[in-house]
């Protein structure tokens, strides 16, 4: 028992050697190395399901036995600081070890065939397994700094795997914002770090809890100073998990390869600051100020990452706000205290969009014959469409992660949001209202990119042999109508109304958009390409998507609350997670307990779930096959009441600004870009100046000055033997006189 | 149960081990039987295997003492601080010892005489490091200095040494005078010679606040003997004359082994006679001077063994920034900076000898030594940052923790100007200058060296993995200095 204890510091070492190796593989014999590459993908895998057995045995341990487990070697050690690694295993940590296991295999399977035919296929495995060992590495530390040592090597990681194709000046740029963003981030987390060493004198963390435990009798500690560095901290968590003000890096991380996003941006990465706070959580929780502002930023992020996503073209970008905003929840679960639930949410969170990101890397797959290997258009859900039959694996195992994400019953990603949104409104009614309405709109973006991709037919041939007309109308309408349902859902039908004259208004604008549109991407491949369709990839591609289906279907049954009614004291329920989780923290059982009710749980979970069908609903109507038939009725009532309504017009502008907003995200990067970037830029130039103008000065004229004594001393004594002896008489004298 | 010969057995081996060299020296040369064989390798090697074995005896006859040991009628004191130093002493002497061989074959250099030269100044540095009377102290100093003259022109045929040699002898007689005189002193003063007994009288003399010039001004001549003896700066001026002129092992070997047995005296010296905080101020003005002097004068220099000199200097100066603070802080950093500077010292004088001598004088001369060598350039480049300081090296580690000690003993005046002057002269002009010069700079003429010899290569991948690694694990030398600051002070 014990043994499997000692040996867990092996786990993030495991994929150590398989890096080493190909690294130094790929320095001194790069061509037998090169030509070995599809070879090099086994042992990365094979340790890495080494590392997953490890960690299997070891949550099945915290199971049954639920120990925390810390072991520590000494560094560096001084009269007042001592500075000590190691490692901690606790369930949190367990519960990591196992998804970030899991998901790393699978993608690492999933990408030999992606990346097959890439020329960095090595550099790729290299990066990804660094990563794998990184992040293992984040979870099991023990202390702040071996934490901080291992978020920057994730961080790094990040950077590099974004810029992957560095070639591409887009993802060049995106991988510098990345690091850029992050680098705010880290900054301060490391105050922080420093600022609780200064308060509190540890960085261990049984340390800081146990100091923390003291607050909380005296209704936490208002000192400034705490509060400020616990926000510190706070902030490389935004950073790290794309929270509101710094989450701009997230959707242009998108510019790495496919199974990085999955990897990295949407499972276990960007679930690292989820993962500090919740370890952190038990010194938070006695500063209220600091929770609270969790909760604000959880929540406005989980509603701007939703309304960001409503009328993105690009598959992999509208994925992104998608795991933005279901960030948002878990940041929201835990500012209001619900610690289990956040992390409930973000383990099924991690197997769904690990999923839906995995999936939309096979339909870019499948799409990139026709349309050039441009990301611009392989990605472009305005040429996709009607995909399900010509890849229906992928479009089962999509089509159940969209429907996860949404809430739908039987998957994962219910049980958890249903947690959540049953806490929140527990906790304020305010939260509780955006959580729920955001609920709503997730189902719907969600659905629109499963219509989009799959439902109607293909639009890449449509372009080619439908009529001018139609098409263009069609493609302008769709972004047009996209917008109109994240603001009133209760006009239902007022906005597919309204759609009407919104329509007719953007008629004049038609001929020039279809030129643009056919002249950039339909002509070049039209006369070649016009009958080739899409295929389903190959079964090394397709295996991860169905394994992680399964997890999809079923790990929600985790958390699900058995009413079993054994009451004793007033502990009923008996889900795997709480029995996992319940000893680390005690904090929130009166959360928790407030759900068991199976009525409260089953109005819940019908409101919920009606919202989520509602989104569906609202988004096959817009999207779906039932379009056409209103695209119809539409350009009918269009000829009929052109100028029917005035009040349509200032709906009409509402919708345009809206939508504008979410195309163009928010206006943010913008907003950024000229104040912050131009900001450092003019303030570049300023101490770019005084530096060469004052401070080169200043050392130049030192050098010169130094030089100049350094020729005299050079001369003095002259070698001469009398004259060595009468400075050093003299210098005897002096000391002899003038030192007392 | 102190046993006293295997204490001393360290130092009786040493001195038969010099003497049947001698006798095996002159025998074997002057044998027309063997048609006078060049006898300097074989010498050198049994020379180097002697040093080892008395390493060996140092480490097995006396472990680990937790309480100190007087012996030999109290003239010797024997504790961890000796037995560290010892070991260290011995170390960087087989260091020296090591890096001759090939310089010797290169330069057609055949005197023996040489290598016995080398373990007789070692045994009288072996006895200085334990010695715990102002007479022993006396005697094992000039003993040694006896040697160094000598050796310091062993190169007949070159005036240059012989110069050197000449200028070493007249300008150390008289520092050696006056430290007799401040020994003397000191004896007339307070009737004491031994340290414990003038540490009884000196904390008598500070407590009832009588006042002695007589004590004083002896104090004063010990340390400017001292202070001589270990080039500081205004007592420095014979230092590069003679590190110049000496042939390069001599030049290695005078700037390593006597450094670590004069501080680890100096610090026995200081321990006793904190007096009047006069030894405090004059290290304190010395190590100001040594900086900026150290700083300065090497960056004028164009040849390459003098800024080494320089540079010893100027180290010296930061080294003994432990001393001004007077504290066990101050002595651990100081056994850190003699443990590092020890071991850049062998690592940069190993590569100087390894650019044949016969070429390499001035530092124009390194010119693409990147291209030609370049793991030779690498390694030099190293040892420069690493002098210079630069973190992830040792230099680092010891100029950090002098400084930190310097600081913590409210030395306010004293850090701030050892960073300045580290980071103007070394960084900027002179460290960089080598490194620059070997890897950026394109000579007309080039020069090729040839490969280096094995027993070098050993010795400096030796040195330069310690530079290298004493930053990432530095516990296991802290610890140890730890120790032996503390029983210095027990």
């Amino acid at each position: 028992m014990e043994h499997t204890y000692q040996y867990a510091w092996v786990i993030p070492l495991l994929p150590l050697p398989v890096i080493m190796s190909m690294g130094f593989g790929l320095f001194l014999i790069p061509t037998a190395t090169k030509n070995l590459r599809r070879i090099w993908a086994f042992p990365s895998i094979l340790l890495l399901s080494i590392a997953m057995v490890f960690s299997v045995h070891l949550s099945i341990q915290q199971i049954n036995g639920s120990s925390i487990y810390q072991y520590l070697w000494s560094w560096a050690i001084n009269n007042d600081f001592s500075l000590e690694f190691g490692y901690l295993i606790d369930p949190l940590t367990s519960i990591m070890l196992i998804l970030i296991t899991t998901v790393g295999i699978l993608v690492l399977i999933y990408s030999d065939d992606y990346m097959s035919h890439d020329e960095g296929y090595l550099r790729f495995f290299v990066y990804i397994s660094f990563f794998n060992t990184s992040m293992l590495g984040l979870v099991t530390s023990s202390n702040l700094i071996q934490i901080y040592f291992f978020w920057e090597l994730i961080g790094m990681c990040s950077y590099l795997l974004i810029g992957f194709w560095f070639t591409r000046p887009i993802a060049a740029s995106a991988c510098q914002k990345a690091f850029v963003t992050n680098r705010v981030g880290d900054f301060g987390l490391l105050l922080g770090i420093l600022g609780f060493f200064w308060i509190t004198g540890s960085l261990e963390f049984r340390d800081l809890f146990k100091i923390a435990n003291n607050w909380i009798p005296n209704n936490g500690i208002n000192s400034l100073l705490t509060t400020l560095c616990a926000f510190l901290l706070f902030l490389g968590a935004v950073a790290k998990s794309a929270q509101f003000p710094l989450h701009v890096w997230l959707p242009d991380a998108m510019e790495g390869p496919t199974p990085i996003s999955a990897l990295i941006h949407a499972a276990t990465m960007v679930a690292a600051g989820i993962f500090l706070l919740a370890r952190l959580l038990p010194l938070f929780i006695s500063l209220p100020l600091i929770m609270s502002l969790i909760s604000l930023v959880g929540t406005i992020t989980l509603f701007l990452g939703a309304t960001l996503a409503l009328a993105q073209r690009d598959i992999k970008r509208s994925l992104a706000y998608s795991t933005m905003s279901q960030l948002g929840y878990m940041m929201l679960a835990l500012g209001i205290g619900s610690y289990q639930a956040a992390l409930f949410h973000l383990i099924t969170h991690a197997y769904s969009k690990a999923l839906l990101f995995l999936g939309s890397g096979s339909i870019i797959h499948s799409m990139e014959p026709l349309v050039g290997y441009s990301p611009d258009k392989s990605q472009n859900m305005v040429l996709m469409g009607g995909l399900r039959k010509y890849i229906p694996i992928t479009r089962t195992t999509f089509l159940c992660g969209t429907l996860s994400l949404c809430g739908i019953p039987p998957l994962a990603c219910f049980w958890s949001k249903d947690e959540i949104l049953s806490n929140s409104w527990l906790y304020s009614p305010f939260f509780g209202i955006i959580a729920s309405f955001t609920a709503g709109l997730t189902a719907f973006y969600m659905f629109r990119i499963y219509l989009l991709t799959f439902d109607g037919y293909l639009r890449v041939h449509f372009q080619n042999y439908s009529s001018t007309k139609e098409g263009s109308l069609y493609s302008i309408s769709l972004w047009g109508k996209g917008i109109s349902k994240g603001v009133n859902r209760d006009f239902v039908l007022s906005t597919t109304k309204s759609g009407v004259s919104f329509f007719s208004q953007n008629i004049p604008k038609i001929p020039r958009n279809t030129r643009n549109q056919k002249g950039s991407f339909s002509a070049p491949f039209g006369a070649k390409n016009t009958f080739v369709y899409p295929h389903e990839t190959g079964n090394t591609m397709l295996y991860p998507l169905l394994i992680l289906l399964f997890f999809t279907l079923f790990i929600g049954s985790i958390g699900i609350h058995f009413d079993n009614g054994v009451k004793d004291n007033g502990i009923s329920e008996l889900t795997i997670l709480s029995r996992w989780l319940t000893p680390s923290i005690n904090f929130f059982q009166e959360s928790s307990n407030s759900s068991i009710n199976s009525y409260e749980f089953l109005t819940n979970a019908i409101s919920s779930v009606s919202l989520a069908i509602l989104g569906l609903f609202i988004a096959y109507i817009f999207y779906g096959s039932a379009y056409y038939f209103f695209q119809n009725l539409n350009f009918q009532n269009s000829l009929v009441k052109i100028k029917k309504n005035p009040k349509k017009n200032f709906l009409d502008e509402v919708k345009k600004k809206i939508y504008s907003w979410s195309y163009n995200r928010g206006y943010m990067d913008v907003f950024y870009t000229r104040v912050f970037i131009l900001g450092i830029r003019r303030l570049a130039e300023l101490t770019h100046f005084f530096d060469k103008g004052v401070i080169d000065g200043i050392t130049n004229g030192v050098g010169l000055a130094g030089f100049c004594i350094g020729e005299e001393i050079k001369y003095v004594g002259g070698g001469r033997i009398s004259s060595y002896l009468f400075f050093f008489l003299c210098y005897v004298s002096l000391f002899l006189f003038f030192i007392p | 149960m102190f046993n006293l010969f295997l204490a001393v057995s360290p130092e009786i081996f040493l001195i038969n081990a010099t003497f049947i060299l001698l006798i095996h020296g002159v025998v074997f040369s002057t044998s027309k039987k063997d048609d006078y064989p060049p006898l300097v390798s074989n010498v050198g090697w049994l020379g180097l295997l002697s040093v080892l074995i008395t390493l060996l005896l140092l480490a097995a006859g006396a472990p680990l003492l937790t309480i100190a040991h007087l012996f030999w009628n109290n003239f010797f004191r024997r504790d961890n601080f000796t037995y560290f130093c010892q070991i260290l002493l011995l170390l960087s002497t087989a260091g020296t010892i090591s890096m001759c061989f090939d310089s010797f074959e290169k330069e057609r250099f055949d005197a023996f005489e040489f290598i016995v030269l080398i373990p007789l100044p070692t045994r009288s540095m072996l006895l200085m490091i334990p010695a715990h009377d102002l007479i022993a102290m006396y005697l094992a100093i000039e003993l040694q200095s006896l040697c160094f003259y000598v050796i310091a022109a062993s190169k007949r045929k070159s005036e240059f040494s012989t110069e050197a040699g000449s200028k070493y002898l007249i300008l150390g007689a008289f520092p050696s005078g006056i430290l007799l005189f401040g020994c003397s002193m000191i004896y007339g003063s307070t009737g004491a010679t031994h340290f414990d007994q003038l540490a009884k009288i000196l904390t008598g003399y500070e407590i009832t606040g009588a006042r002695s010039s007589g004590i004083f001004m002896g104090i004063l001549f010990i340390a400017v003997g001292s202070l001589f003896k270990i080039t500081a700066v205004p007592f420095h001026m014979w230092a590069p004359d003679i590190y110049e002129g000496s042939p390069t092992p001599v030049t290695a070997f005078l700037s390593i082994a006597p450094k670590i047995s004069i501080f680890a005296n100096m610090s026995r010296v200081s321990i006793v006679a904190s007096y009047g905080g006069t030894l405090q101020q004059i290290f304190f003005f010395c190590s100001i001077a040594s900086m900026i002097l150290g700083a300065l004068a090497a960056m004028a220099q164009t040849k390459v063994k003098r800024p080494l000199a320089h540079s010893s200097i100027g180290h010296v100066g930061y080294i003994r920034t432990g001393f001004s603070c007077g504290t066990i802080e101050g002595i651990q950093s100081l056994l850190i900076g003699i443990f590092i500077y020890a071991s850049m010292t062998i690592d940069a004088f190993a590569i100087v000898p390894a650019l044949r001598q016969t070429r390499v004088k001035y530092i124009a001369d390194l010119g693409a030594l990147a291209k030609t060598n370049p793991i030779l350039a690498m390694t030099f480049s190293i040892t420069m940052f690493s002098y210079a300081g630069i973190p992830p090296l040792a230099g680092f580690c010891s100029k950090f923790y002098l400084f930190f000690a310097a600081l913590g003993c409210g030395a306010y005046f004293l850090a701030p100007v050892g960073v300045v002057t580290s980071v103007i002269g070394r960084w900027a002009f002179y460290y960089i200058r080598l490194a620059k010069r070997m890897f950026f700079d394109r000579p007309r003429t080039w020069i090729l060296y040839e490969p280096m010899d094995r027993d070098k290569s050993l010795l400096l991948a030796m040195t330069s993995s310690f530079i290298t690694s004493s930053f990432p694990y530095p516990s296991p030398l802290f610890d140890l200095t730890h120790q032996m600051a503390l029983s210095s002070y027990l």
